[in-house]
C-alpha cells in the first residue's frame, strides 16, 4: 500500500517520482492500478470516489490522474470538468477508465477534457505505457 | 300475388291457354267480318246466327276464363260477363224483331241493353278498387272526370239535345233514347278511371280496354245514327260486335287474373302517357263552338260554357293536387339527403338516433300521429302494431322500428322514404359499431405495442448494464492475470502455469462473450452508430489475418488471401465494425478448421458490391441447420465440441445489414464451409452529415 505522503516523494534512486492520482470505487481495481504504477516507479494517490479525488488533486499534488468514469458522489466526467476549471489542475493529464465502451461515452470524456481513455478490462501494461507516454512527453 | 292460376301452372299449359285465347279471338273476328260483308238480304243468318254466335262466344269465353284461371276475386269478370249476357239477350230480341220485320225500337231489347251498362261498370269498379287497394287516387279520378265531362259535353250537344228536340219521338222513346248515352257516359267514366289509375299492359287488359273503347264509340255513334235518320247503321253494329268479342275473349287469356290484382307499378307512367288525352279533352268545348261557328250552326253557348267551367275547375284541382305531391316529394328528398349527411357526420349512436328522430319528425304525415322511431331497448318492438313498420337491424337483431300510422294511400306514398331512413339508420349504426370496435382494437394494440417497446427497451438497458457490471470484476481478474503472467509475482510451477492458462483463457472467453452480448444488444436497441469513412477492405482483411496469425499458426491452419479484383474494393462504412466482421469470420474459420487445413479469404467485386468469401476446409454445417446458424445463440451440431458463444454470426449479419449488405453460406459436412459477404460500395455519398455520426435505427 502506498503511503500518501504530502511531501514530494522520492524514489529508491533518489529521483523525484511523478505522482499519479488513481480514483476508482472498486477497491480491487484501485489496488491493481496502484500496484502496476508503483511497480513502475510512480507515487500513487488513492481515491475511492470523485469527491475524495477532487480533494486530493485540487491543490495540484498530482502530475497525472487515472479516473474511473462511474464513481459515486462525483463521476469521472464531472470531476474532469472540475479539474479543468481549477487553476492548479488545469494542465494535469487525465486518463479515463470506462466500462461503458460506447463511442458516445468516449466522446463525452474527451469533451470534458480528458487526454486519453482506456476501456475496461484494460491491460495494466497498457495503462503503464500510456501514463509513461504522457508524462514522458513533458 | 303471383300464384299460378290453376290449370295453367306450367309454361306448356300457359302457352296452350294463350293459343286458346288467340284462336277464339280469331274465330270471333272472322264471324264479325262475315257479318260485315254478308248481304243485307240474309237477315236471319246475319241478325240471329252470326250476331248471336259472336255474342255467345264472348259470354262463354268470360265464364270459361273465370272457371279456368280462378281469379282471386272473380266478381269483376262475372259482372262483365253478365253485362255481355244482357247484350246477347238484347241482341236476340232485337234480331227476332228484325226477322219479323218489326221495328225493334222501343222493345224489351232496350231493357236488356240498358242493363248491360251498370253491370259492366260495376265489374270495372271492383277492378279499380282491387287494383289499388290502398285508397283513392285523386289524380286518376280527376283525369277520368275531365274526360267524362268532355264526352258529356259532346253527348249533350250532339245526342241528347237533338233527341229532346225531336218532335217525331214520343216521350217514352225520348227517355229510352237518352238512357243510352247516359249508360255510355257511366261506362266511359268508369273505364277512364280504370285506364288512368294503373298500368294495363297485359294482353287480357288491353283487349278489355280496346273492347270498352269500341263499345262506347260504337254505342255513341249508334245513338247518333238513330237520331240522325232513324236508320240502323250496319258498320256500327259490326263495331259493337267486335267490342263484345274483344271484351269476352280477354277473359280467356291467362293474364285475366291481373284485372283484380294489385297493380305493382305506380300510375305515374300511365299518367305521363295519357295526359295528352286529358289536355285534348279540356279543349273540347271551345272546339265545338268553333266548329258550330264555322258551319253556321246554332251555338250551344251555355252547355259549352258550363263544360268549360267544370273542366277548368277539375284541371285546377288536378294542378293543385300534383303541386302538393311535388312539394311533399321535394320535402321527402330534402329530409332524406339531410339525413344521409347526418348519418355520415354522426359521432356516435346517440347522434344517429337523434338524427333519425329529427328526420322522422319532418314527415308531416296526414294523420294524427307522426312517424316515430321506437328503440327495442325502450319497448318490446315485436308487438308494436302500426300501418307502417320498418325494422332497423343491427347485427341481425332488431335495434329499433320505424312506425307510422296514416291512411293506406298516404302510407303508400311515404313508405319508401321511411324505409330508406330505417335502412340508412341501420347502415349508420353498423358503421358506428365497426368504427367503435376498430378504435378500441387500435387503442388496445397501441397500448400493447407501447408496453412491448417499453419492455424491449428495459431488456436492452438491463443487458447493457449487466454487461458493464460484469466488466468491473473482469478488469481486476484480467489485470492480475497479466501481472502474474509477466512473472512479477514470482515464477509459476508447471502445474500452476497450466491452471493459470485455463483461468486466462476463460477470462478472455468471458470478456469476448460480454463484448458480443453488448454489441448484439446495441444492434437490437438501434443505438449502433456507424462512423463512416472510406474503408479499404483489403487492408482490413490483411490486418485481421495478421492479428490472428498466432492462433492460426498454433492450429497449423494456413490462411490465404486472394484479391480477385482489378482494384481492391473501397466501401463507405464503419471501419471498427467491418474489422469485427472480418475477425469473427476469420476466427470462426480457423477455429473450425482441423490441422493442416486451409482458410482462404477472397476479396472481389460484382455489380457495385464488395464480395468477401471466407472459405475453410473445416467440419461443415449440416444442411438442415444451415438456415439457423445466423440465429442468435444457435450453434451447429458439428460445432458442439468447439468453444463459442453462438453470437458471432448473428453479429456479422447485423453488421453487414447495417451497411446495407448481406451474408450467405454454403457448406458441406466434412468438406468445408464458405461464407459469402456482400457490402454495397455505392452507399450514400460520404458527406458532412453522414461522416459524423448517423444512427442505424432499429
Amino acid at each position: 500500500m502506498s503511503d500518501n505522503a504530502t511531501s514530494t516523494p522520492v524514489g529508491p534512486d533518489g529521483q523525484a517520482q511523478p505522482v499519479v492520482l488513481a480514483a476508482d470505487d472498486d477497491d480491487d481495481i484501485l489496488e491493481l492500478v496502484t500496484f502496476r504504477l508503483e511497480r513502475s516507479g510512480y507515487t500513487v494517490l488513492q481515491a475511492h470516489d470523485g469527491e475524495e479525488a477532487w480533494e486530493l488533486a485540487r491543490g495540484g499534488a498530482a502530475d497525472l490522474a487515472v479516473l474511473d468514469v462511474m464513481m459515486p458522489k462525483l463521476d469521472g466526467f464531472a470531476l474532469t470538468r472540475r479539474l479543468r476549471d481549477n487553476e492548479a489542475t488545469k494542465r494535469m493529464p487525465i486518463i479515463l477508465l470506462t466500462a461503458r465502451a460506447q463511442d458516445s461515452d468516449v466522446q463525452q470524456g474527451f469533451d470534458a477534457g480528458a487526454d486519453d481513455y482506456l476501456r475496461k478490462p484494460f491491460s495494466p501494461q497498457e495503462l503503464r505505457a500510456r501514463v509513461q507516454a504522457i508524462l514522458g512527453r513533458r | 300475388m303471383d300464384v299460378p292460376p290453376q290449370g295453367a301452372t306450367t309454361t306448356e299449359q300457359r302457352r296452350e291457354s294463350t293459343s286458346l285465347c288467340i284462336t277464339t279471338l280469331a274465330i270471333g273476328l272472322i264471324v264479325c267480318f262475315i257479318y260485315a260483308v254478308a248481304p243485307d238480304s240474309w237477315t236471319v243468318f246475319r241478325e240471329l246466327v252470326l250476331y248471336l254466335l259472336a255474342d255467345v262466344l264472348a259470354v262463354t269465353s268470360v265464364y270459361v276464363g273465370v272457371g279456368r284461371y280462378r281469379p282471386t276475386s272473380p266478381k269483376a269478370w262475372i259482372l262483365i260477363g253478365s253485362g255481355l249476357l244482357m247484350l246477347t239477350l238484347g241482341d236476340l230480341i232485337w234480331g227476332l224483331y228484325r226477322v219479323a220485320d218489326r221495328s225493334p225500337f222501343p222493345s224489351p231489347a232496350d231493357a236488356f241493353y240498358l242493363a248491360s251498362f251498370p253491370l259492366i261498370a260495376a265489374g270495372l269498379i271492383i277492378a279499380v278498387l282491387r287494383r289499388r287497394p290502398y285508397g283513392v287516387d285523386a289524380r286518376a279520378g280527376l283525369d277520368a272526370a275531365v274526360l267524362t265531362v268532355a264526352l258529356a259535353n259532346v253527348g249533350w250537344i250532339y245526342v241528347a239535345r237533338p233527341v229532346l228536340d225531336d218532335q217525331a219521338l214520343s216521350s217514352f222513346e225520348k227517355v229510352v233514347t237518352i238512357l243510352y248515352p247516359c249508360g255510355d257516359l257511366l261506362l266511359f267514366a268508369v273505364a277512364a278511371r280504370f285506364v288512368m289509375g294503373s298500368s294495363w299492359n297485359k294482353r287480357a287488359l288491353r283487349l278489355l280496354v280496346c273492347g270498352l273503347g269500341l263499345l262506347v264509340i260504337g254505342d255513341t255513334m249508334f245513338a247518333l245514327g238513330l237520331s240522325d235518320s232513324g236508320r240502323v247503321a250496319g258498320v256500327w253494329d259490326t263495331i259493337l260486335l267486335i267490342a263484345v268479342v274483344l271484351i269476352g275473349v280477354g277473359a280467356l287469356d291467362p293474364t285475366m287474373r291481373a284485372l283484380t290484382e294489385e297493380a305493382g307499378d305506380p300510375a305515374d307512367a300511365v299518367e305521363r302517357r295519357l295526359f295528352p288525352f286529358v289536355a285534348v279533352a279540356a279543349m273540347v268545348p271551345p272546339v265545338i263552338l268553333l266548329i258550330q261557328e264555322a258551319r253556321g250552326e246554332e251555338l250551344h253557348v251555355e252547355a259549352n260554357l258550363i263544360a268549360s267551367l267544370l273542366l277548368i275547375g277539375l284541371l285546377a284541382a288536378r294542378a293543385e293536387y300534383m303541386t302538393r305531391r311535388a312539394i311533399q316529394s321535394r320535402d321527402r328528398e330534402a329530409t332524406l339527403s339531410q339525413f344521409s349527411a347526418e348519418v355520415l357526420a354522426a359521432a356516435d349512436r346517440d347522434d344517429l338516433i337523434a338524427a333519425a328522430r329529427r328526420a322522422l319528425a319532418t314527415f308531416s304525415l296526414p294523420s294524427n300521429t307522426d312517424a316515430q322511431l321506437i328503440l327495442s331497448s325502450d319497448r318490446d318492438v315485436d308487438h308494436v302494431e302500426a300501418g307502417f313498420l320498418a325494422p332497423v337491424m343491427l347485427r341481425d337483431e332488431c335495434f329499433a322500428v320505424v312506425v307510422a300510422d296514416a291512411k293506406p294511400d298516404h302510407l303508400r306514398r311515404w313508405q319508401s322514404a321511411l324505409s330508406t331512413i330505417a335502412r340508412q339508420l341501420s347502415i349508420g349504426l353498423e358503421w358506428d359499431r365497426l368504427l367503435t370496435t376498430e378504435k378500441e382494437t387500435a387503442t388496445a394494440l397501441a397500448q400493447q405495442n407501447a408496453r412491448l417497446i417499453e419492455l424491449d427497451a428495459m431488456k436492452d438497458r438491463f443487458v447493457s448494464s449487466v454487461s458493464h457490471e460484469l466488466r468491473t470484476p473482469l478488469t481486476s481478474m484480467m489485470g492480475y492475470l497479466e501481472i502474474i503472467g509477466d512473472g512479477e509475482l514470482g515464477e509459476l510451477t508447471t502445474e500452476q502455469h497450466h491452471a493459470f492458462d485455463i483461468i486466462d483463457r476463460n477470462c478472455t472467453r468471458l470478456n469476448n462473450l460480454i463484448n458480443d452480448i453488448l454489441v448484439t444488444s446495441r444492434f437490437d436497441s438501434g443505438t449502433v452508430q456507424l462512423h463512416r469513412s472510406q474503408v479499404d477492405l483489403a487492408d482490413v482483411i490483411a490486418t485481421e489475418i495478421q492479428s490472428i496469425a498466432a492462433v492460426s499458426a498454433a492450429g497449423k491452419v494456413q490462411v490465404d488471401f486472394v484479391v480477385d479484383a482489378v482494384q481492391p474494393p473501397i466501401v463507405v462504412g464503419d471501419e471498427d465494425l467491418l474489422s469485427q466482421l472480418v475477425d469473427n469470420f476469420l476466427s470462426n474459420a480457423v477455429k473450425f478448421t482441423p490441422e493442416r487445413g486451409t482458410v482462404t479469404v477472397t476479396l472481389g467485386e460484382r455489380s457495385g458490391a464488395a464480395l468477401i468469401d471466407f472459405h475453410d476446409t473445416g467440419v461443415g454445417i449440416p444442411p438442415d441447420e444451415i438456415d439457423k446458424i445466423f440465429d442468435r445463440f444457435y450453434r451447429a451440431s458439428t460445432a458442439a465440441t468447439i468453444g463459442g458463444t453462438g453470437l458471432g454470426l448473428s453479429i456479422v449479419k447485423s453488421i453487414a445489414e447495417a451497411h446495407g449488405g448481406s451474408v450467405d453460406v454454403t457448406s458441406e459436412v466434412g468438406v468445408g464451409t464458405t461464407f459469402h459477404v456482400s457490402i454495397p460500395m455505392s452507399q450514400e455519398p460520404l458527406d458532412a452529415t453522414t461522416h459524423q455520426r448517423d444512427e442505424v435505427s432499429a
